[in-house]
């Protein structure tokens, strides 16, 4: 048979293409539940992180979000649990960012007064500038802060500010956009905990 | 659910502040061996929009109604670079058909489009960032055309180099990535005009 | 064409090195250079995706109709890809997910295509593998010390661990997308410069 006819050409080419997915769907149903897997321990380790609750080992961190979390109910707008003797609020959010969303979780003391922590589950802001908003010098700078006002992103030093009562955090250098969107997220957020938990009480 | 971020935002953000080529260095290869000259750089640019905005309304469209129902997103790099590949063949073949002049002018670039990243970079980040349509359409023409206007100012900025005394290991690409450097930070500069919606 | 293989390393990783002579396929991952893992991670991507495909290029040389060589070419790199793609998604996800689309991204690094195209259609398998594990190396050490002083100046740190003291004031630069053209730009003179000076010191 000849090479070039066209005969030839678009047999082999469905060969080649059945042959190349065949084996792909094949490694893609392989890894499919790790996958999910993942997915599930990444947003376990974000309500972890926020509630202030460090879990090194990837393997345990189910098992410490069932600890903490007893009673969680993953379509409740909020869920209340107990840590260190304090009791406290997540909420899972989802707003903006310069590029798509940002979704995360935050979490706050019941009565409101300080926020515990924040975590980030997933963006799309650009790696090494947006992107570090999940990193941990910048999400620490939540923790502790007080909510009696609006949490404000500066342009600080960019090194951090850990001072938890002035309502201040560093923004990211050279990513201010991303810094302004996390500002709006999470004082929406803070609202709208206040407005729902607050009309509870 | 796509992100509501207003469509011109995005137009003029993705021209400015987050060019492809300056802040997320893609469809570099081109970039560097056609900035010499300003006559191809204006072609090239030209032909990267048009890819670019065709083929990502095409990839909107597959990944949508196809990719996404039958739960074959792990073949999306397969199937995106495909639909660039196909559709730069057949763009090809229509301007040689219909308008012989445009095809001198755009006929060389084309070949080279398909292994442009930035055409494959738009297809990602408009999946990945979760883009509707209108956002998609609007994101992709920003894209293109702040990557033609960033291998124009190179061109234009190379001519000047050409009469500029250069150490002999810094001529040729050594020089031009560092222009290339100073043009990324002149654009940094635009970040404030965008905090402004 | 039959070099032997110390060549093809001597030649790849040096005198005709990827990067800094070819100036080919720095897109897909200049852009993670301000992370060493992140670097790291991508180049040996990179070199198992060259190393895989000029295998089986070489192994299909003569049953790929020429028509539709660049696409099943494609079609071979996009394979790969998405299988580098998957593993990570299931074993390393946090990298995975700081990488985004830049894995998807290395389909298009003409290094790729190009060691392909030049070596493996002319060459056996076990050959063009070790010149694509090679192309792969040369690509790694170039970008390993652009990330490496981009990460240090950055953010004080090497591969996520703190180096240097607490006072040191982090180059924000470093961090942002120019930095990484001017280190490569000046890695370039630098070696140019040095072969520039090895010619003149034979003739």
């Amino acid at each position: 048979m000849k090479k070039d006819s066209i005969f030839y050409t678009v047999v082999f080419s469905f060969i080649i293409a059945f042959i190349f997915v065949f084996l792909l769907s094949l490694a893609y149903g392989a890894t499919k539940e790790k996958v999910a897997e993942n997915a599930r321990i990444t947003e376990a380790r974000a309500y972890l992180s926020a509630a202030g609750i460090e879990v090194a080992d990837p393997g345990e961190i189910e098992a410490a979000f069932n600890s903490a979390f007893p009673s969680f109910d993953e379509k409740a707008p909020f869920n209340e649990t107990t840590v260190n003797g304090k009791k406290i609020v997540v909420s899972p959010f989802s707003g903006n960012g310069l590029w798509g969303t940002i979704s995360g979780v935050m979490a706050v003391t019941a009565d409101l007064k300080r926020m515990v922590g924040l975590a980030i589950i997933s963006h799309n802001e650009t790696p090494g500038l947006g992107g570090r908003i999940e990193e941990k010098w910048f999400l620490d700078q939540f923790r502790g802060e007080s909510l009696s006002g609006k949490i404000e992103v500066i342009r600080g030093s960019g090194s951090g500010d850990n001072d938890p009562d002035n309502g201040k955090v560093d923004g990211i250098t050279g990513a201010s956009r991303t810094s302004s969107s996390i500002e709006v997220i999470v004082n929406n957020k803070i609202n709208e905990l206040k407005e729902m938990i607050g009309g509870i009480n | 659910m796509s992100p509501d971020i207003n469509p011109l935002v995005l137009f003029f953000a993705s021209i400015f502040t987050s060019n492809i080529l300056l802040a997320n260095f893609l469809g570099m290869c081109s970039f560097i061996s056609i900035s010499k000259d300003m006559k191809s750089s204006n072609g090239l640019g030209l032909a990267v929009t048009v890819v670019l905005v065709l083929t990502s309304m095409l990839n909107w469209v597959i990944l949508k109604y196809i990719l996404i129902p039958l739960d074959l997103l792990y073949l999306r790099y397969i199937i995106f670079i495909i639909v660039i590949a196909a559709t730069v063949q057949v763009l090809e073949m229509v301007i040689d058909r219909v308008s012989p002049a445009l095809y001198m002018a755009l006929g060389i670039f084309l070949p080279l489009i398909t292994v442009n990243c930035a055409i494959l970079g738009v297809a990602l980040f408009m999946q990945i960032r979760n883009y509707s349509f209108i956002q998609t359409v609007f994101f992709a023409a920003g894209s293109g055309l702040g990557w033609w206007l960033a291998i124009l100012a190179l061109s234009a900025i190379q001519k000047k180099l050409l009469k500029a005394p250069v150490p002999a290991g810094l001529k040729g690409p050594g020089i031009t990535l560092i222009t290339i450097g100073f043009m990324a930070m002149a654009f940094i500069g635009f970040s404030g005009m965008l905090s402004v919606q | 064409m039959a070099d032997s293989p110390s060549k093809i390393l001597k030649e790849n990783i040096w005198y005709s090195n990827p990067v800094f002579i070819q100036i080919l396929g720095i897109c897909s991952t200049l852009a993670v250079t301000n992370n060493l893992i992140n670097t790291v991670i991508m180049t040996v991507g990179l070199m198992f995706v060259t190393g895989f495909t000029n295998v089986t290029v070489s192994l299909l040389k003569n049953l790929i109709p020429r028509k539709v060589r660049m696409i099943v070419q494609t079609l071979i790199i996009a394979f790969y890809v998405i299988i580098v793609d998957i593993l990570l998604r299931a074993y390393l996800p946090d990298v995975s997910k700081a990488l985004g689309p830049y894995v998807g991204l290395i389909i298009t690094n003409c290094i790729i295509m190009g060691r392909a195209e030049a070596f493996a259609q002319s060459n056996g398998p076990l050959l063009s593998f070790w010149d694509g594990i090679t192309s792969g190396l040369g690509y790694m050490w170039v970008l390993m010390i652009i990330a490496f002083v981009r990460e240090l100046l950055g953010f004080g740190t090497l591969f996520g661990m703190s180096v240097l003291p607490e006072g040191f004031t982090h180059w924000t630069i470093m961090v942002m997308a120019p930095s990484a053209f001017f280190l490569l730009g000046t890695f370039i003179w630098i070696s140019k410069t040095i072969m520039l000076k090895n010619e003149g010191g034979r003739k």
